[in-house]
């Protein structure tokens, strides 16, 4: 299965910031990624979009440098990870989906080792640190113990450190699990502000209506295999199926077997159909009123990239 | 790499745990200082009622070797916990894939480990010096002498340190990699003696027949060969191999004691007679047991190392990148 760029026809392809070819990967028995293959504009937010155990988290490890895919190549930035790791980490950030603090420094502290780990002079990782700090306004918390931060604040903290070096390409990992909805809404503007700022930046998550809120495009992640990047503003009408929910007072199923529409049974009154785009499904409507069912309800189901992502299972069932 | 080592330090000493432990260590010391102290006036004593003339006795050299033995035993102890579960207990917390995606190569994050653990190992050495200088300010004990024994031991917590990162780095759990590197301690300390026990009462017997006007008599002579090089590596071996004689008299010295009788496993064949401070020792056996030794630390470190590469290729088992 290719993966297709969706550029505005009016601008030359861009370089691409991210490059994957026919990545495969295994641990033990299980296959976390198979022939992963994907390519990615810079300058963007891009979402990776799958099920819990798509390979989502291997393939922003093998990104990172830190984990080599038995086969297949990947360029980042226009370098390989595998080869050369840490002219990788010059330039990307990585937050982890899981992460630790050393709990026992205080947050400036722990943004200044990290400072020093990219091989900051002390001066400069203590004032990038204060400047991080304040970007995610933990200022007042900077001679606290880690410890005593809250969730929230730690997550923060976390991806303040993914900025220490101040990455032009940042891979996200789940960053909003587990979070407030006051605290996504923060992290939400603070991915916003270095797209802004030219990063690009990757970040996975399985709240949707949170993707599609900061992101630009939306690469599907599923069985370990790339199916399709596409630009967020294409994706209700890009031919990706889009749900309806209809209600009748009498019976539904036959006309839409009749019409040879693609329908899942919910209960005797209820049914889900899956169209192509929005006219099909006013078409839809069309014939069951003329055809005498009494239509009172249909409603989409699920934001646009829910309503994708979705036919993106239903379709690797079918 | 400064920095990684400093943070390494603050989180070791911020908690209590380590001033207490620290406290613990220096009365236990003082204690075992002041009970050998007893001893070897009691030991004096004994002799001036022999009618001896014990005026003037040094009695340095029993509280120095105690105290020397006992710390190194301590060591033993504490030493390997500071490293046994560096590394694994970051991958479990999730902070060492953190360090591995910056700047830092698996080497540095190795050194500052070491070098930190090292500072603290260090720190614990530092706190048994009060003692020592008592057992100097009661004379016998030369300068010398105290530098050999406390290089060894610096040596010994260098070695036990690099091995418990090792073991760290090997094995996915903390409890695992604790109780391995524990299980290094007892081989080097009672598994090489009782290996060298095995294998010298093993050995194969020479007979040699001696004529006399009495009709002669056969010898009987285990023959040890290179068999020592087992014991050679034993921190307490080389600790009182390595300390140069203090030749005294009345009270007991430990480390000469162990240092005598341990080159007994160097002795020519044929030479039945004792030596003492007039005859001639057989050759020291800590030039090779340092030597193993440092081997060991060497070939921990390169495993370890080789352990914090990435990009990773083959994972144990259930073990997370991240």
């Amino acid at each position: 299965m290719s993966a297709h760029l969706g550029a505005p026809p009016s601008s030359p392809p861009p370089v691409p910031a991210l490059e994957c070819q026919d990545l495969s990967r295994s641990f033990g028995a299980t296959r976390a990624l198979n022939g992963f293959t994907m390519s990615l504009p810079p300058g963007e937010v891009i979402a990776l979009v799958g099920p819990n155990g798509s390979g989502k988290t291997t393939l922003l490890l093998i990104l990172s440098g830190l984990l080599a895919p038995d086969s297949g190549w990947a360029r980042i930035g226009g370098v390989d990870p595998v080869e050369r790791p840490f002219e990788v980490h010059s330039f990307v950030g990585w937050m982890p989906d899981f992460f630790g603090t050393y709990d026992d420094l205080t947050s400036l502290e722990y943004l200044e080792l990290f400072g020093a780990a990219y091989k900051m002079p002390a001066a400069q990782s203590t004032r990038r640190a204060r400047e991080l700090l304040s970007l995610v306004r933990l200022s007042d918390k900077s001679s606290s113990p880690v410890h005593t931060l809250s969730r929230g604040q730690k997550q923060k903290l976390g991806f303040a450190r993914t900025l220490v070096h101040s990455p032009r390409i940042l891979l996200l990992d789940e960053p909003a699990s587990g979070l407030d909805p006051r605290a996504r809404i923060e992290l939400r503007d603070l991915v916003r502000r270095q797209r802004d700022e030219g990063v690009t930046v990757v970040v996975s998550s399985h709240i949707l209506t949170e993707l599609e809120e900061m992101s630009d495009h939306v690469a599907f992640v599923d069985a370990g295999q790339c199916r399709g990047v596409h630009p967020l503003s294409l994706l209700p009408h890009g031919g990706a199926a889009r749900r309806y929910k209809i209600r009748a007072l009498n019976d539904v199923e036959t006309p839409l077997r009749a019409a040879g529409v693609v329908f899942e049974r919910i209960s005797p009154d209820r049914v889900v159909i899956e169209t192509i785009n929005d006219e099909s499904a006013a078409d839809i409507l069309a014939r069951l009123t003329s055809q005498g069912v009494r239509v009172i309800e249909m409603t989409p189901v699920g934001g646009g990239l829910e309503g994708a992502f979705l036919a993106m299972e239903q379709g690797d069932r079918a | 790499m400064k920095a990684l080592i400093l943070s390494e330090i603050k989180q070791r000493i911020r908690g209590k745990r380590w001033w207490i432990l620290l406290s613990l260590w220096v009365v236990v010391l003082a204690g075992v200082t002041f009970l050998a102290r007893m001893a070897a006036q009691a030991e004096l004593r004994s002799f001036g009622r022999f009618g001896e003339d014990v005026a003037g006795i040094p009695i340095g050299p029993t509280m120095f070797g105690s105290l020397m033995l006992f710390t190194l035993s301590l060591i033993c102890l504490v030493v390997p916990s500071l490293s046994s579960t560096s590394v694994n207990s970051e991958r479990d917390r999730g902070t060492l894939a953190v360090l591995q995606a910056t700047m830092l190569r698996p080497h540095e994050i190795f050194l500052a480990k070491f070098a930190s653990a090292m500072l603290v190992a260090l720190a614990f050495l530092v706190a048994s010096i009060p003692m020592t200088l008592w057992t100097m300010l009661e004379r016998g004990v030369g300068f010398g002498r105290v530098v050999m024994v406390y290089v060894v031991l610096a040596l010994v917590c260098a070695v036990l340190l690099s091995v418990g990162l090792a073991t760290s780095a090997w094995l996915r759990r903390p409890a695992l990699s604790a109780v391995m590197s524990y299980a290094v301690v007892f081989l080097l300390t009672i598994g090489t003696l009782i290996l060298f026990g095995v294998s010298v009462i093993t050995a194969p017997v020479e007979r040699t027949r001696v004529d006399d006007e009495f009709g002669g008599y056969v010898t009987e002579e285990r023959v040890i060969g290179a068999r020592w090089v087992i014991l050679a590596p034993n921190p307490f071996v080389v600790l009182a191999d390595a300390a140069p004689r203090s030749n005294s008299r009345f009270v007991p010295d430990p480390l000469e004691a162990i240092r005598d009788s341990v080159r007994q496993s160097r002795r020519p064949a044929g030479a039945q007679v004792p030596f003492g401070p007039s005859g001639r020792e057989p050759p020291a056996l800590w030039p090779a047991g340092i030597s193993i030794e440092v081997a060991l630390a060497l070939a921990a470190g390169y495993f370890t190392v080789g352990r914090l590469r990435i990009p990773a290729r083959k994972l144990a088992p259930g073990q997370r990148v991240a």
